[in-house]
């Protein structure tokens, strides 16, 4: 995954609807440009703080969805909160606010059989055994990229590239909750049984989202996550 | 503050969730905004329920909930209308509706336009604030009602309850954001980009999925160019952004969709159409429209102003119900209050019997209590015999129809087998005589009854008893083909005044021994004895049977209008009208094949049903005819008749409407008639007259077309013509809609070219020529009704008169057509059953769309192409929605 280079020098503004713009940093997934959305991200929130008519802004692997009120926000206004975000916001103030690289979330997981679905099929397309997927699986330090698809719903960067696997070509109507999965050059966790084309190799009885906790999810962006097989 | 449990649930429906203003704030958690998928409706139902702009409502999907009433509650409606009812009593949005404790509310869905409907109540729906939002998150199960649809079982409670009482109130406009659709579909307006294609969806047609849902509306379609839709880096999406998978078929997405999409967004549907998108039903058909962001922010203030300006009209409507309130119901309850309800007002006040029981019984004597035992019963029973004598005396004198024999012609009709023959062999040829001897004699028995129920129980029930009994008269005589609702109600009026104050003087008078003691009394009379009962009430009753007697003299005398019209005797028809073997396919819940008279549509411009005396009733037919002819009843019964079932149509029927029906028509060749008047050369219309001056115009050449046989009808189904049906006669004319044709209390045939005159409804708007339209029904099952996932028969009617039906077929979710078996014919005139069994297990669980088609004897397969009724007959397919379980 060679995201370190290539990516764009001057990011661009693209209207998406009357209610939002994209703010897109790169054309394809790059730890780096999702560290540098999350910056962003959070500058724009200090606007949105302040009752600018601006509202969450969502971070993803390199592009910042900006949702703002058109009745409240003309979108000059909203373009300049993001200039001044993207002239303020670096990587630094990315790791301080977001980016918690200490605290690792471990996560125990029973790889395979009934649990893991797709391991055996995974490995075979990968020329591994299952048993070299688990031990490389487990060796990885994930970090949380961002959140997104689903509640506490978190996109793990960090795959060993001899792992990455395309989505299954059928997608699931009913993927179990905790289900430990891989996709393309990202692992994840389904917080709650949904439907979900990711390849399943294990399942985790930790419980990754609860409306009523603070926060609701200890999945927070930049977070070290370690997966311990049971 | 408690919850106060408001509803019951006693059925979920297909998709019912709490919802609020929405969740805005955690996408970056991955929790999606949630909230009212329509907002504008969501906002009316606030709005109309007096609620602040977030609190949390019911919103019900395609197939809605039924909820029982826990209390009293008022509930304000929006958005889809799915068929709301309560108690027999339809209710529709943009309105707020009192229910009763105990009432039962459906909103069972069906094609009324629309898919979501959004129930509202002061005080807003209770439901935990989990992430700063009462909305249910279904993809995180949590918010709303324990963070899932409700179903059956569960108990629904009021967050801040206001006990307020009932307002009537309602959204003061056009609800202008419910769907509008243009000829190819529903417009949805759109920024396109950011990624481009959005060209060539715009240039399709759109359909929507079943599939779809609160997190998206599928869209269906032709096959787009390859590599249109497409994968990019998933990033954030905004509710209304257009998904295209590889695919090539769009997701609009929803207020529920995921925060981060990996798809292609070719474009993102305006804010201001949010309500629209909210409200698509699959199956619906769609256009997506480019606009530009200004115009889409200008769309959205219009709809800001529009939504202010509806909710400064409603609370100036609050505003005066208050004031009205204030200055005193009590007093508008006065001017509403009849004449009878202030005499049963008086009536209470004086007789007041529970006021003083021990009283009365010290102050009355040993000897008199007998008298004072029955008294009661007797200024009861007299009560009844005033009622029926003055009601008598009115009847006679106005020629409508006694009550007593209208009961007793109820009685007659409804009677159990073999109830007849007992009665004729006890009294012979007097059986009508002593019908109505017994019918007065139990008549005072319930009187004395409902005497003494005033002084034991209370007098407003027994007056109660008494305008019942007014009531029941007055229905039965109305069954009558000659009765005028206006007389046989101001006799029915009558009958329960007469008894009412008969009893109440009574009462006053028998209760005179109370006015020593101090007890109030109304009646101007302090030194009547108890006796003065018993005189008052034979002077009454006297009076009454002369009254009675000398009405029932001049009801049978020979200036009555009403006497013998329904006995006159037709011969026997030349023909004998047959139906063939499976004609009827006996499919439960398919519209009978001959529709019964009480049950047939009746559609006419008459306020007052036309009353014909046959005696005096004659028709004339003029114009350019050879030579003038008058007709009357005896005239025409000596022609040649004939019988033939016919369906017939009103042109005002929607698609799928049931102002459409097939009976058995009796009577005369039309062009016998003309024939007789000899129709000249270049009389190109023929006009049908009313008795009360309505006019239908239809071509001579129609009726003269030997294909088919019109007729001057004079029975319906074997009995004579209803009066609603236009007794004593009237036009049926195969092939043509009602309004051009079907004329009833039919006078005058007049000829006459078609440029010189127009019929009734044709200068307001309607077509000159109304051939009937080719249609197809859906009786069963009904839109919106769950079915088993098992075979499911799909049957109902389609009807071409009188071209014929040659086929039907069923659609389901837009695929390929299927035939349906079809009935045998009785003719082409008629309408035809049809039935499709479909597989609705293969079909899956959810909501699924059924549409049906018909093709007519030539050929020509029923459009698709919708159209109002206005101004030649509703075009178009019917398709419904069932959710399968």
């Amino acid at each position: 995954m060679g995201g370190l280079t290539g990516r764009p020098v001057r990011p661009r503004i693209e209207p998406l609807g009357d209610a939002a713009v994209l703010v897109v940093l790169g054309d394809r997934p790059d730890p780096v440009l999702t560290r540098r959305a999350h910056g962003i991200a959070a500058a724009i929130a200090d606007a949105s703080d302040r009752g600018a008519g601006i509202g969450r802004p969502v971070p993803a692997h390199a592009s910042v969805l900006v949702p703002f009120d058109p009745l409240v926000a003309d979108r000059a206004a909203v373009e300049a909160e993001i200039a001044r975000a993207l002239a303020t916001a670096d990587l630094d103030r990315a790791d301080r606010i977001a980016w918690a690289p200490d605290d690792p979330l471990d996560i125990a997981v029973s790889y395979g059989g009934a649990d893991g679905p797709d391991l055996d099929e995974l490995a075979d397309a990968r020329g591994l055994r299952a048993a070299d997927v688990v031990e490389l699986h487990a060796a990885a330090r994930f970090e949380v990229l961002f959140l997104g698809f689903a509640p506490g719903f978190a996109y793990l960067g960090g795959l060993p590239p001899d792992l990455a696997t395309p989505r299954r070509a059928t997608p699931r109507e009913r993927v179990p909750a905790g289900s430990v999965a891989i996709a393309g050059e990202h692992s994840a966790i389904y917080p709650r049984s949904m439907p979900g084309g990711w390849n399943l190799i294990g399942r985790t009885d930790a419980v990754l989202f609860d409306p009523l906790a603070d926060p609701p999810t200890p999945l927070r962006p930049g977070r070290v996550v370690r997966f311990v097989p049971r | 503050m408690t919850p106060e449990p408001l509803f019951d649930v006693v059925d979920g429906g297909l998709l019912t969730t709490i919802q609020d203003a929405g969740r805005p704030g955690w996408t970056h958690v991955g929790v999606p905004e949630s909230g009212a998928a329509d907002p504008w409706s969501f906002a009316v139902a606030n709005l109309l329920a007096g609620n602040d702009p977030n609190a949390a409502v019911i919103e019900a999907t395609i197939a809605g909930p039924t909820l029982r009433a826990l209390r009293p509650v008022t509930i304000a409606l929006a958005g889809a209308d799915l068929g709301g009812r309560v108690a027999g009593r339809r209710l529709r949005p943009g309105q707020t509706h009192g229910l009763a404790a105990g009432e039962i509310l459906e909103l069972p869905g069906g094609s009324h336009g629309g898919a979501r409907s959004y129930l509202a109540v002061p005080g807003g729906f209770a439901a935990p604030a989990i992430l700063g939002s009462r909305s249910t998150c279904l993809a995180g199960a949590f918010g709303g009602f324990e963070g899932r649809a409700l179903r059956a079982g569960d108990v629904i409670a009021a967050g801040r309850w206001r006990d307020d009482r009932p307002r009537a109130c309602s959204w003061p406009e056009p609800d202008e954001r419910s769907p509008q659709s243009a000829p190819a579909g529903t417009i949805l307006r759109v920024v396109a980009g950011p990624a481009d294609g959005f060209e060539a969806l715009a240039a399709s047609a759109w359909r929507v999925a079943p599939a779809s849902d609160r997190v998206g509306t599928r869209l269906d379609g032709p096959p787009l160019q390859v590599g249109i839709g497409g994968e990019v880096t998933t990033h954030g999406v905004p509710w209304g952004a257009i998904q295209l998978p590889p695919d090539g078929r769009p997701i609009v997405l929803g207020p529920d969709h995921q925060t981060t999409g990996g798809y292609r967004v070719v474009g993102v549907v305006i804010s201001a159409d949010r309500p629209v998108l909210g409200q698509l039903s699959p199956g619906d058909s769609v256009v997506l429209e480019a606009t530009t962001p200004d115009a889409a922010v200008g769309e959205l203030r219009t709809q800001q102003a529009a939504l202010r300006a509806g909710a400064a009209a409603i609370r100036d409507a609050a505003a005066w119900d208050a004031l009205a309130e204030a200055a005193g119901g009590s007093r508008a309850g006065d001017i509403r209050s009849s004449s009878v309800e202030r005499t049963i007002n008086a009536m209470s006040v004086t007789t007041s019997p529970r006021r003083a029981p021990g009283r009365m019984a010290a102050t009355t004597s040993e000897g008199g209590d007998r008298i004072a035992r029955l008294r009661p019963a007797i200024a009861g029973a007299v009560a009844a015999l005033a009622g029926i004598g003055s009601s008598e005396l009115a009847a006679g004198i106005l020629g409508a129809p006694s009550l007593v024999a209208a009961v007793g012609g109820f009685v007659i009709d409804n009677q159990p087998p073999g109830a007849k023959d007992l009665v004729v062999s006890l009294f012979g040829t007097n059986d009508k005589l002593a019908l109505e001897t017994l019918i007065v004699v139990v008549a005072l028995a319930i009187g004395g009854l409902l005497g003494v129920v005033a002084v034991r129980r209370s007098s407003l029930v027994a007056a109660g008893g008494f305008v019942a009994f007014a009531v029941a008269g007055f229905f039965a005589a109305l069954r009558s083909p000659s009765a005028m609702p206006t007389t046989a109600m101001i006799v029915a009026v009558i009958a329960a005044v007469a008894s009412v104050q008969t009893m109440s003087i009574l009462l006053a008078a028998g209760g005179a021994g109370r006015t020593a003691t101090g007890a109030p009394a109304r009646m101007p009379a302090p030194d009547w004895t108890r006796r003065s009962l018993l005189v008052q009430a034979a002077a009454i009753a006297a009076a009454s049977s002369a009254a009675g007697l000398i009405g029932r003299r001049l009801l049978d005398g020979p200036i009555a209008g009403s006497g013998g019209t329904a006995a006159t005797p037709l011969p026997r028809p030349t023909n004998v009208a047959t139906i063939p073997a499976g004609a009827d396919l006996g499919q439960p819940g398919v519209t009978p094949l001959v529709m019964p008279n009480d049950r047939f549509y009746r559609i006419d411009t008459a306020l007052i049903t036309p009353s014909v005396d046959v005696a005096s009733w004659r028709l004339r037919v003029h114009g350019m005819v050879d030579h003038e002819v008058t007709l009357n009843y005896a005239d025409l019964a000596e022609l040649p008749l004939i019988e033939q079932y016919v369906t017939i149509a009103c042109v005002s029927n929607e698609v799928g409407g049931d102002l459409v029906g097939n009976a058995k028509w009796t009577g005369v060749k039309l062009r016998d008639v003309l024939a007789m008047a000899g129709v000249q050369a270049g009389a190109t219309q023929l006009v049908g007259r009313s008795v009360d001056g309505w006019t239908a115009g239809m071509p001579t050449a129609w009726v003269m077309d030997p294909s088919r046989e019109p007729m001057i009808a004079l029975r319906m189904n074997d009995e004579p013509l209803p009066r609603n049906h236009g007794f004593p006669a009237r036009l049926i004319v195969p092939g043509l809609y009602g309004y051009v044709s079907a004329t009833k209390w039919l006078t005058e045939l007049e000829l006459t070219t078609l440029e010189a005159f127009d019929g009734y409804w044709v200068p307001l708007g309607w077509s000159k020529l109304g051939p009937i339209l080719t249609q197809s029904r859906i009786d069963t099952p009904s839109g919106g009704q769950r079915v088993a996932a098992g075979r499911v028969p799909i049957a109902g009617i389609a009807w071409a008169p009188d071209r014929g039906i040659s086929k039907v077929e069923i659609a389901i979710d837009g695929g390929a057509w299927q035939p349906a078996q079809l009935s045998v014919p009785i003719s082409d005139a008629t309408w035809v059953q049809w039935l499709y069994a479909w597989d609705a297990a293969a079909a899956g669980p959810g909501a699924h769309t059924i549409e049906v088609r018909a093709t007519d004897g030539t050929g020509t397969v029923q459009t698709a192409d919708r159209s109002t009724p206005a101004p030649d007959g509703a075009r178009g397919h019917q398709t419904i929605q069932v959710v399968v379980a």
